[in-house]
């Protein structure tokens, strides 16, 4: 194992790591709790109980811990604040990964704005849980040719939503109206309605 | 919130019932409070899992028919009991306990939602929409336990269920550890009850990870839980009275930590092992709790395979192994001699988890080496857990060597030791090692043993009888 440089990599990361400054403190924690091992050892709870001496320990850990809190919560992605009564899409618009501040958040949004309307997907595609599930919509399924040219007519309507589901893909909403039809074009996913057709 | 507290009201109640049945209330009182939410979430997932797996889907009317048979049963139950006002204040101090945990988290903690909890969220929604089958890929990287929550919320017209795992899990991890300190009303010291009580809320308030467990749309503290408790059967120094109470319940969380994560199955195989090493274990024990704790999980393993669904994680050639691993203990120990069990489980198995450890870091160097520096580092310092594991691990070391043996303490070792050599092991098989960062599986799953762990500790400090003996006769 020690001549694989994957191994050399990680432990060399590893000690990075644990040569951080939070270290220190941890190890004095870790000291006063085998203080506390040692005492309940040496059979000191005789005249001083086991309960008590952890107690001491937890409260030392506490209290260090606690110095030690901000640094830690300073390096976190997912901030873990006082709730402001979010919605499922606010979450999601303001995650920190990037992934499902795209997806999600798009699919959730496109469900405000079509608000359970009718969308006719084509049978093979595999889209059709995030549009159910996410976006609420009615699906209906038939066999028609989604892949339109990047001149096509129908993406020159009105762009009503246009936001990321991934770093290089859009979804895309053209017009209005009660019932839409999935199409791609251009490297994106596009919900015309049906009086563009 | 309305839909959080109606849902974790609902499963204290069927919790409370099914406590009452088995009669835990006799044995342990906080055991009862405390374990009756995750008791009822346990059922939950059995129920939904048996529901899905035979073609019916999880549906809200079975739930409540089940929750009607162990109500009725536990009336039936209660009409016959000498004083069946107490635990009718059982009920109630668990409703309110549960309830308040519910509104003080929902009012402290922001809900934390990473790409796994959409996933959640939108198997529970396709499972209201009569949508989800066994077929489903995603059904192979998240088990059943956790996606029934979110049906529930689905079905009941709320958005998404954040603490009502958190607090079922983290009130049944106490139950589950004051169960196996404290099986027979034999009291705990008022030290030790606040030293925990201190511990709890002091480390959970400064470490990021465990704050962070409490509000995040997940299954970990759910798990946690399950595990503690369901290790009570293996744990507990059980007197035959407490027997049957400890291994209904203990079943039941087993059964359902089986159904809640990929790799449950692996620790249900674990507690099984460290059963057999148990001076409590009794062979008649073995029917009920392979009935309980395998049938369920076989139904919904072949279910899967038979409809081929694959995932990232699990395949049906991946799920003949989970089964084979939860059904060899029970098939060993219900044909080896007890007592051949009781002295030869310690040794085999520590050379069994050896053996595997050689093998996989032989067949698998950089995976093992990897994410085994990975995870160290991950509990030390970029998890951040912190003080957590500087605490409890060092503890646990110096304490396992060179303090006096509790009573029972093999299984625990085997539960301990095994649990970490299951974390490396996996680590190593997988496609891609642990990484370093509070979001790695190898870290998350950390936070299924702590519960244990913590006990462990609690259990090598505890005074015990001769010791008091010894503080008499000093005095």
């Amino acid at each position: 194992l020690a001549r694989s440089p994957i191994a050399r990599e990680a432990s060399i990361e590893v000690l990075e790591q644990i040569a951080d400054k939070r270290s220190t403190i941890y190890i004095a924690i870790t000291v006063v709790g085998l203080w506390a091992a040692i005492r309940r050892l040496a059979r000191f709870h005789a005249t001083s109980s086991a309960g008590e001496i952890a107690m001491v320990a937890v409260v030392v850990a506490g209290i260090l811990g606690a110095v030690n809190a901000n640094y830690d919560n300073s390096r976190v992605v997912y901030p873990t604040g006082l709730p402001d009564g979010e919605t499922l899409a606010d979450l999601a618009a303001d995650a920190p990964n990037s992934t499902i501040a795209n997806r999600w958040s798009t699919f959730l949004a496109l469900g405000d704005l079509l608000d359970t309307k009718q969308l006719v997907l084509p049978s093979n595609r595999s889209l059709e849980t995030y549009f159910d599930y996410m976006s609420d919509l009615e699906l209906t399924f038939e066999d028609y040719e989604f892949q339109l040219s990047d001149t096509h007519p129908l993406l020159g309507g009105e762009w009503k939503f246009d936001r990321l589901i991934t770093a290089e893909q859009h979804l895309v909403v053209i017009g209005e109206g009660d019932s839409y039809r999935y199409y791609e074009a251009r490297g994106h996913l596009f919900v015309i309605a049906e009086a563009v057709w | 919130v309305v839909v959080e507290l109606v849902i974790i009201l609902t499963m204290t109640l069927a919790g409370w019932s099914v406590a009452m049945l088995a009669g835990l209330d006799r044995i342990n009182s906080s055991a009862t409070v405390l374990g009756s939410p995750l008791l009822g979430t346990a059922v939950s997932v059995l129920a939904s899992a048996v529901m899905l797996a035979l073609g019916f889907g999880i549906q809200i009317w079975l739930h409540l028919a089940v929750l009607g048979v162990l109500l009725f049963a536990a009336a039936v139950h209660l009409i016959r009991a000498p004083t069946p006002w107490r635990p009718l204040i059982l009920l109630t101090q668990s409703m309110v306990v549960a309830g308040s945990s519910i509104a003080l988290l929902s009012a402290s903690l922001r809900p934390v939602l990473t790409h796994d909890s959409y996933r959640f969220i939108m198997l529970g929604r396709m499972a209201s929409a009569g949508d989800l089958e066994m077929s489903e890929a995603m059904l192979a990287d998240y088990p059943i336990g956790g996606i029934q929550l979110q049906f529930l919320a689905a079905a009941l017209e709320g958005e998404f269920l954040v603490y009502t795992a958190p607090v079922a899990g983290l009130l049944g991890l106490i139950g589950g550890v004051l169960l196996i300190l404290n099986p027979d009303r034999e009291p705990i010291p008022r030290g030790i009850t606040f030293a925990l009580s201190v511990a709890s809320a002091m480390i959970v308030a400064t470490s990021y990870m465990l704050r962070l467990q409490l509000s995040l749309l997940n299954s970990h503290v759910m798990v946690a839980g399950f595990v503690t408790f369901g290790a009570a059967i293996a744990l507990a120094p059980l007197h035959r009275s407490s027997r049957r109470p400890v291994l209904m319940t203990s079943a039941l969380m087993l059964g359902a930590l089986a159904l809640s994560r990929a790799e449950g199955p692996f620790i249900v195989a674990l507690i099984l092992i460290a059963l057999a090493a148990s001076e409590t274990a009794h062979k008649r024990d073995w029917v009920p709790l392979s009935l309980i704790v395998l049938a369920p999980a076989l139904i919904w393993y072949l279910r899967m395979i038979q409809s081929g669904g694959t995932g990232e994680i699990l395949s049906p050639a991946r799920v003949v192994v989970l089964l084979v691993a939860i059904a060899a203990p029970i098939v060993l120990i219900s044909t080896t001699r007890l007592a051949i069990l009781r002295q030869h489980t310690a040794a085999l198995s520590t050379g069994a988890a050896t053996a595997v450890l050689i093998l996989v870091a032989v067949i698998k160097p950089d995976g093992t080496a990897v994410s085994t520096a990975h995870l160290i580092s991950n509990l030390s310092v970029s998890g951040l857990w912190g003080v957590v594991w500087w605490l409890v691990l060092p503890l646990a070391g110096v304490l396992a060597i060179a303090a006096p043996p509790i009573r029972n303490e093999k299984p625990w070792l085997i539960v301990l030791l095994g649990f970490a050599v299951l974390i490396v092991v996996l680590g190593a098989v997988r496609d891609f090692p642990y990484r370093l960062g509070f979001g790695d599986s190898g870290n998350r799953m950390a936070t299924h043993i702590l519960g244990l762990a913590i006990g462990f500790v609690i259990a090598k400090m505890r005074p015990r009888p001769d010791d008091a003996t010894q503080m008499n006769s000093s005095t």
